[in-house]
Order: C-alpha cells, then sequence, then structure tokens
C-alpha cells in the first residue's frame, strides 16, 4: 500500500506549485511513499505535549527607525538593482499575468 | 623539495606572509594555478575569479607595505560555497533556478572576510540548494573525492571539501543543515566545523532549513578552524536568529599545552547508539582507536546512550523539507530566477502557469521531492500527526544532549556510517541517500556544535571522528581536536590525486 499515492502527488503538485509530469507523479509516488513509511516510525513515540511552544529561544523583532536610508546605508539596495533580476519589468515594477479573472 | 604554498595551513600562511617571506600575489598565483592543473579531475570550483583575486591579493600586499594589515586572514586565499550572495557576481546554489542571478547585496558572511583582507579565489560546488549528500544534484556536475575520484566527495558541500583537501584553496567556508560540512570533510579527509545554530549570521546565505541552517569554516586543521570562526561569529542586526552570545576564545582553546596529558579533567561521552550494528566495523575501528588517543591525552571516557537521538533522521526529514517547502516558495518566475516568461518558445498561458511551469523546470528532482514532501506533513490532515509531532520529538532530542552536557565537555562518535560510496550508488534511492544523515542531523536537531577531523583511512578513504559540544561551547571541541591534531598527522596527508598526479 503507498502511503502516498498518485493522486496525492498531484494534489500536492498543485499546492506546491509544480508542474509534474505523468511520468514524473509516478515515480514521485513511490520515492515519497519510502521516505513517508519510514518517517511514519516517529507516531510510535512518546512525547510531552505542548513542550514545543515553549521551545523558542526568544527573539527580537527588529524594527528600523522610520526614516529615509541614504544611498550610503550598507544595508540599502537599489530598486534598480533589484529589477535587474526580474524576468519582466517596467518602471520600477515587475510585470505579471493578470492575478484577476474576469468572471 | 620546497611545499608548494597551495599546501601551506591558514597559521603558516599568514605568518610567511608577517615575515615578508611570501606575498599574497604568490600565494593567490599557487593557488589559481592549482585550480587551473587539477580542477578539471575534480569539479570543485563553479566559478573561478583570477582577475579580481589578483587584485585583492596586490591590494593586501600593499596595506602590508604600508603597515595597515587587517589581522591574520589578510591575504589569505578561500573560497566560498556559492550559496552566499556576493554582490554584482552570480551566485547560483548550484541550480538551474538560480544559474543566471546575480545578487544585489552581500551576505553578511562574505562581507566579514572581505572586510577581515582575505581574498575570493571563486565559488564552488555543493547539491543543488545544498539539499543532498553527495553533491551529485548539483546542476555543474558532481565534485569528485581528490582521495579516489570514482567516488563522492560528500555532500552538500562537495566543493568546498575537495577544493581543501586538494590544496585548491587554504580554507573554505560552507553550510551545514543535517551533516553538510561534516559528513564531507570526513569523505574528504579534512576538518570541518559546524557551530552552533545562531553563532554565525545567516543574512544573504541562500535559505535551506531556517531553523537547521548554519555557516562554518572547512579548513586544512582545528587551529584554523577558530582562526575562521572568530572572524566570522557574532551577533549580526540584520539576522535576527543570530545570537546575542559573546564570542569564545577560540584560538586560545587551541593553545599548544605543556606535558602530555593536555585534555586532563575533560569529560567524554561516547555515544552508544552511534556504533555497532548500522556502522562499518572498519569505521568503528579507527573512531575507538582515535576514542584510546585521546584517553592517553587526558580525557575521561564514559559510555552514554541517548534513545532520543535515535528518532533524529525522522525528525530531520519532517522538519527540514517543512522549512524547505517554505523557503523555496519565493522562486516563482516573476522576481528573480528561471522563469519561463524569458524564454520564447514557452507561452504561460495564466499566472499559475508562470509558477508551476518555471519551477518545475527550474529545480532538479530532489529539491521538487523535498518539497512535496514539506508540503505533505505540513497540510491539512497530516500537519499534527508529522511536523507537530516531529517539533515535539525535537525538543526531546534537545533536551537529552542539554542534560548529556551537564556531564560531559564533549560528545564522540564516528561521522558517518562508511567511507565516501562511489558516484552513481545512491542517486537512484532517495531514502539511501537520506540515510547518509543518520549520524549528522541528531545536532542540528538539537541546536549544539559538531566538528569531524580525520582520524584514519579504510579502502585508502579518509574517515572522519566527530565531536560535539553544548552549545555556543566551541572551545571544548576545539581544545580536543586541536590536542588530537598535536600528535597525529592524518590531517597533513595529501590525498591520492595530489601524490600521483603528474605535474
Amino acid at each position: 500500500m503507498q502511503n502516498v499515492s498518485q493522486h496525492d502527488v498531484t494534489h500536492l503538485a498543485k499546492l506546491a506549485r509544480l508542474d509534474v509530469s505523468e511520468e514524473d507523479i509516478k515515480r514521485y509516488a513511490g520515492q515519497l511513499s519510502d521516505v513517508v513509511a519510514y518517517v511514519e516510525a516517529l507516531k510510535d513515540v512518546n512525547v510531552a505535549d505542548g513542550k514545543a511552544a515553549l521551545r523558542t529561544r526568544p527573539v527580537d523583532s527588529i524594527v528600523a527607525a522610520d526614516q529615509l536610508r541614504g544611498e550610503a546605508d550598507q544595508w540599502s539596495v537599489l530598486p534598480e538593482d533589484i529589477l535587474a533580476g526580474a524576468p519582466l519589468a517596467e518602471n520600477h515594477y515587475f510585470v505579471v499575468q493578470s492575478v484577476l479573472s474576469e468572471e | 623539495m620546497m611545499r608548494p604554498l597551495n599546501q601551506l595551513t591558514l597559521e603558516e600562511a599568514a605568518a610567511r606572509l608577517a615575515r615578508g617571506d611570501i606575498t599574497s600575489v604568490e600565494l593567490t598565483e599557487a593557488c589559481l594555478q592549482a585550480i587551473r592543473q587539477i580542477d578539471s579531475k575534480i569539479n570543485s570550483f563553479v566559478a573561478v575569479f583570477p582577475e579580481s583575486a589578483l587584485e585583492e591579493a596586490r591590494a593586501s600586499d600593499d596595506r602590508r607595505k604600508a603597515g595597515t594589515t587587517l589581522g591574520i586572514l589578510d591575504g589569505i586565499p578561500y573560497n566560498l560555497k556559492d550559496v552566499y550572495a556576493t554582490k554584482g557576481r552570480v551566485t547560483t546554489a548550484s541550480s538551474r533556478m538560480l544559474s543566471a542571478w546575480i545578487s544585489p547585496y552581500d551576505a553578511t558572511v562574505y562581507r566579514r572576510l572581505s572586510d577581515a583582507g582575505a581574498v575570493l579565489l571563486g565559488k564552488t560546488n555543493t547539491d543543488e540548494f545544498t539539499m543532498g549528500s553527495s553533491t551529485e544534484t548539483s546542476y555543474q556536475g558532481v565534485t569528485r573525492n581528490p582521495w579516489n575520484t570514482e567516488r563522492v566527495a560528500g555532500g552538500s558541500s562537495g566543493g568546498p571539501t575537495a577544493s581543501v583537501a586538494a590544496h585548491l584553496s587554504i580554507f573554505s567556508v560552507a553550510t551545514d543543515t543535517g551533516g553538510s560540512i561534516r559528513q564531507p570533510a570526513a569523505f574528504c579527509g579534512v576538518t570541518g566545523l559546524r557551530p552552533t545554530y545562531g553563532r554565525i549570521s545567516r543574512f544573504g546565505e541562500i535559505a535551506m532549513a531556517s531553523s537547521l541552517d548554519q555557516t562554518g569554516p572547512v579548513t586544512k586543521t582545528v587551529r584554523d578552524a577558530a582562526i575562521v570562526l572568530s572572524i566570522l561569529a557574532g551577533k549580526d542586526p540584520l539576522d535576527a536568529t543570530s545570537a546575542d552570545v559573546p564570542l569564545g576564545e577560540y584560538l586560545k582553546a587551541c593553545e599548544k599545552l605543556s606535558g602530555d596529558r593536555p585534555l586532563q579533567g575533560m569529560r567524554g561521552g561516547v555515544i552508544r547508539e552511534y556504533f555497532g550494528e548500522g556502522v562499518r566495523p572498519d569505521v568503528e575501528a579507527q573512531v575507538r582507536t582515535a576514542i584510546t588517543t585521546m584517553e592517553k591525552l587526558g580525557m575521561e571516557f564514559e559510555e552514554i546512550s541517548l534513545p532520543a537521538v535515535a528518532h533524529a533522521l525522522a525528525i530531520y526529514y519532517i522538519i527540514a523539507p517543512a522549512e524547505v517547502s517554505s523557503n523555496m516558495a519565493r522562486y516563482d518566475g516573476i522576481h528573480y530566477g528561471y522563469s519561463v516568461e524569458s524564454d520564447p518558445s514557452k507561452k504561460p498561458e495564466d499566472l499559475y502557469a508562470v509558477y508551476a511551469e518555471s519551477r518545475a523546470a527550474g529545480f532538479g528532482a530532489e529539491v521538487q521531492r523535498r518539497i512535496m514532501l514539506g508540503t505533505h506533513v505540513l497540510s491539512s490532515g497530516y500537519h499534527d500527526a508529522y511536523y507537530r509531532q516531529a517539533e515535539e520529538a525535537r525538543i526531546a532530542v534537545t533536551e537529552e544532549f542539554a542534560e548529556a552536557f551537564t556531564r560531559f565537555d564533549v560528545l564522540v562518535g564516528p561521522v558517518s556510517p562508511h567511507p565516501a560510496f562511489a558516484v552513481g550508488e545512491k542517486v537512484q534511492d532517495p531514502l539511501a541517500m537520506y540515510k547518509e544523515d543518520i549520524l549528522t542531523v541528531a545536532l542540528n536537531i538539537g541546536g549544539i556544535a559538531g566538528m569531524s577531523v580525520p582520524c584514519g583511512y579504510t579502502d585508502g578513504l579518509p574517515v572522519g571522528l566527530q565531536l560535539m559540544s553544548g552549545a555556543f561551547q566551541e572551545e571544548n571541541i576545539l581544545k580536543a581536536g586541536s590536542a588530537y591534531q598535536q600528535v597525529t598527522d592524518y590531517h597533513m596527508q595529501l590525498p591520492t590525486l595530489l601524490t600521483t598526479a603528474t605535474v
């Protein structure tokens, strides 16, 4: 019995925004099933409930002062430099296909 | 015959630069020459920067003449695992997704090394987005082991470790999320330190699993590792997860102590679950011999059982993919990186297609597998059974280690159940590849520090000894490791590639 079926992989691929081919779906289902079978062992381990919430080391969120950073500020990255990496850019905007449909 | 300059350790090179015996240009040229002659056989570098490296070396020599040397790293040639953002240059993570990505900013790790005057020779190979244990998932081809080129260098930091083993650089800086510094260091016979999570900034380091990633030095000796750690460690305002913990005196911890029992008073724990079934007898034998050597140096060992640690691999392969699935979501074919919008032959019909087709083409199979595995364990209906359970179990591992370190200064064991395996041997079996991490992941899960040092050979391949310390107690493993290297010379042996290579 497969832990992760081909139907599951199709669902996961959609959630993960991955256009996986039919051939790959089959292969991934087998491989992911093997891994899930292995990590399943953890289900039977007795763990104290709720402690995970206490685990995190307190981390202070760093908040910057509400002021413009100069170009000389070493933390600054210029918009031009960021957009230079974009596949499609125009006038300081990233260009995307329409997000909202007409329906 | 004089030892070639690229074979010097960091300390030796720094001393000779300080005395004026050699120049940084000579040292850098020696490394560049070695890269030209040897790297085609191991494929450790993905990018080499000869012009800028020599410029940096000249600037270092000028500073030395002017009496404004920046410190011990000034003029020392090194390389970076290709996961650190270097402004104006390509950083690829050995992926198709970022194969042409020019970073608009510098990683803190890179900036600290530049500010210290170190000379960047180039970028080295990794498994794609650091996911793997053999550097075989790299978009740039596998990195081969300088001790036997039919074998893998290990992963994900195969490039860094193979390049240092082959003396193509004086040191390297790499990352370890589940063993990615320690395992390839063991396979290649070099020293690989993975400090405590939060010790070194992750700003500008391409994220794989945000609660597990950590930078560490790959060096020829433990003392060299201590030097690099001193430069890289410290709180960074650009990384909220970097720890506000004072630096240790890392090089001082490596001080050559007088007498033949320099480790007197140190308590060592031998992890029971790291020996016996599942570890090859020849590997176990080398590690036990190393333990005996440290006993002769004065360390007292006892066996300790860590049952929670036995679950660490299952915990890791739930938590790590979960975090991967989140971190990989930024690669969307819109903001940067590979996109089907840049391919005139492809016409994505809508926004979803831009995401899905860019990601499917831009990511290799292993990355896709981990994204889907992570998505699975986080998805509704499975989240509690897998992810939450793993997070709870992670606490048990953390507590078990914390308790152990109240009774021991250092824990020891092998790094890997076997030496380097053959290229191609495990690529068809993802689960078998995941099990390569079985002795390394507990450290990442448990939030402690660890290091691999060479401790012998089997079948002509290096074996690594793993030393672990409690959180932010790296001085303990540096002390034990450097004392061990004072009475052994495994870390000084030249790999087969260099002893049989014709110049």
